[in-house]
């Protein structure tokens, strides 16, 4: 009988330890942003080409930043963006090559600059460490108008969804290509954090939170 | 003598619902399953398929194959379509509020059913009405077995997907690049705008493209060419891997909703007897909620908006809509728990098309 409760209590305490933390707002995660053009990132540079061609052909999906669990139709992202379809007196490419059409060439390279992602830290009773999870990347889209650089975030993307099919590759190397999990959880470039602490509701980040080290 | 007069009257009633019951047109589109074609329809949405794209009896087929398409753009539409808003998730009974639907069905030349090749999908571009043109759309599958709407997105099933969003992009976004002030570029002196030209469906007549010029006005360096014709038409995409009837859709927003009590009757005062849907369209949201007889007596609410449309269309060509006079002087948040009574008139139109339904209606 013992036994039975002793084996019921860690299963439970097991199963509470490794339960899923409950879905955090954008605003209570840490928020980064890598410049593609660093000399430490630019292994990254390919991301964002690699993201927006999957985004359109529907093999990955974006969620809206203010409504993570909803995704952002392509119509809606290019809108966003004052972009549109290919127009039909154009040669259209057709099939799996529709999104290598040049009407997107122009607005995909905008998003060439910068790649934002947010991290959730969170203490680990198993292991009691602070750990980090990275939960979205983020599009960046900047111009250059008039010698003035203007940045706006785009749709994220949710790392467990494309960890196994987006492939880091660096070039001064002959390595074989990595996940971008695996680039993401060593963190293996050079970021700075942006988010504003105000943002974060006072009662989910710590003092000890805020001291974990920067990447 | 009786037989004959019997035999005369069903015609007649035969002949009279068939010719009422409006519905949506298919729209057929030839190809060899070895090609990749882009298919433009009426409505001027965009079909994209791959080639090999599809099996037969677990074969590739690469023969001659039919691919017939319906389109479903506004409440009209629907109606016709005899298609179902309602949304159940999670135990509530939702309503959405749609961007479009289509119907897709893809066949031999012998009419033998063709299945998706795996790993493939043919994508739709769907040209939205641009006045339902709305944010938060997501793809939505109706399931032909449970007659229910199935939200095909990863977290299509939880609470916090399944919860009513902004109509506004702006709400969705961190950064709006719409209303991004810009220093403007010196050298440009609003003169030497780049005119083109592009081509886009006739609505007179779908089958051909005619040529349109586009001169961009005004100045943001985020504009581009796609952009201005986006300003006259949008598409909602949608890859899809199966066959069946699917829509953009989300939530429509009813929290503010008011119960109340309904009655019915005719323009003189006389009891008016439901003797199909009673449907309540709020014109400017691309949506249709109903009630049934029964459920009118449990369950009626109304939006505090002033767009609101209730009508009776019955398969015989009878449309019985209350006037738009009596909404002057209605304020919904007055009437909760109170009982409403709403007067019809009646028409009896001798043929009904899409139009002239939506224009009596009040679409």
């Amino acid at each position: 009988m013992n036994k039975a409760i002793i084996f019921i209590a860690f299963i439970v305490s097991f199963s509470k330890a490794n339960a899923q933390s409950p879905a955090l707002a954008l605003e209570d995660m840490k928020h980064y942003r890598i410049q593609l053009d660093n000399r430490s990132n630019r292994h990254l540079m390919g991301v964002p080409k690699q993201l927006l061609d999957g985004y359109c052909k529907g093999i990955y999906k974006a969620y809206y930043p203010k409504a993570v669990f909803n995704e952002v139709n392509f119509g809606d992202f290019l809108s966003h963006f004052r972009w549109g379809e290919p127009v039909l007196n154009e040669t259209v490419l057709c099939g799996d090559d529709y999104c290598s059409n040049i009407a997107y060439n122009e607005l995909f390279s905008r998003f060439n600059m910068y790649l934002d992602y947010y991290e959730h830290n969170f203490y680990n009773n198993q292991t009691a460490r602070m750990e980090r999870k990275v939960e979205f990347v983020q599009l960046v889209y900047s111009i250059d108008v008039a010698g003035k650089l203007y940045i706006f975030k785009g749709p994220l993307f949710r790392l467990d969804e494309i960890e196994k099919t987006i492939l880091v590759k660096n070039d001064s190397n002959n390595a074989e290509p990595q996940s971008i999990k695996y680039t993401f959880e060593l963190a293996r470039f050079y970021s700075v954090e942006i988010t504003d602490k105000d943002l974060k509701t006072k009662e989910k980040r710590t003092n000890q939170e805020d001291n974990f080290q920067e990447h | 003598m009786k037989n004959l007069r019997f035999s005369i009257t069903l015609g007649f009633v035969i002949t009279t619902i068939v010719s009422f019951s409006q519905t949506v047109d298919w729209q057929y589109f030839k190809m060899n399953g070895n090609e990749c074609q882009i298919f433009i329809t009426k409505g001027n949405s965009r079909i994209i398929v791959p080639a090999n794209c599809f099996w037969l009896n677990g074969k590739p087929y690469q023969g001659p194959l039919t691919l017939a398409f319906k389109e479903y753009k506004d409440q009209a539409d629907f109606i016709f379509g005899d298609l179902t808003l309602r949304y159940e998730v999670n135990g509530k009974l939702n309503t959405l509020q749609s961007g479009g639907m289509f119907e897709i069905d893809i066949k031999t030349e012998s009419a033998k059913t063709l299945s998706f090749a795996p790993k493939k999908t043919v994508v739709v571009k769907f040209a939205i009405e641009p006045k339902f043109d709305v944010a938060g759309l997501e793809p939505y599958y109706f399931d032909p077995v449970t007659k229910n709407w199935i939200k095909n997105t990863r977290f299509g099933k939880t609470k916090e997907s399944n919860q009513p969003i902004s109509d506004n992009q702006s709400d969705l976004w961190q950064d709006d690049p719409l209303v991004a002030q810009f220093n403007r570029d010196p050298e440009w002196n609003g003169d030497n705008v780049d005119c083109y030209t592009i081509q886009v469906v006739d609505r007179k007549n779908p089958n051909q493209t005619i040529d349109t010029l586009i001169c961009p006005q005004g100045y943001n360096p985020l504009d581009s060419r796609y952009n201005s014709y986006l300003s006259d038409q949008a598409f909602k995409t949608m890859q899809i891997d199966k066959m069946g009837l699917f829509n953009y859709d989300k939530i429509f927003n009813d929290e503010n909703n008011v119960p109340m009590f309904v009655k019915l009757k005719t323009k003189d005062g006389k009891p008016f007897e439901l003797t199909d849907r009673l449907y309540v369209v709020y014109k400017v949201t691309n949506s249709v909620i109903y009630y049934t007889k029964e459920e009118l007596a449990e369950k009626f609410s109304l939006l505090p908006r002033n767009d609101i449309k209730i009508f009776v269309y019955n398969a015989d060509g009878r449309i019985s809509r209350v006037p738009d006079s009596f909404w002057k002087n209605f304020d919904a948040r007055l009437m909760r728990g109170k009982t409403i009574e709403l007067p019809f008139e009646t028409l009896k139109l001798a043929r009904l098309t899409k139009e002239e339904f939506a224009k009596y209606a009040g679409l």
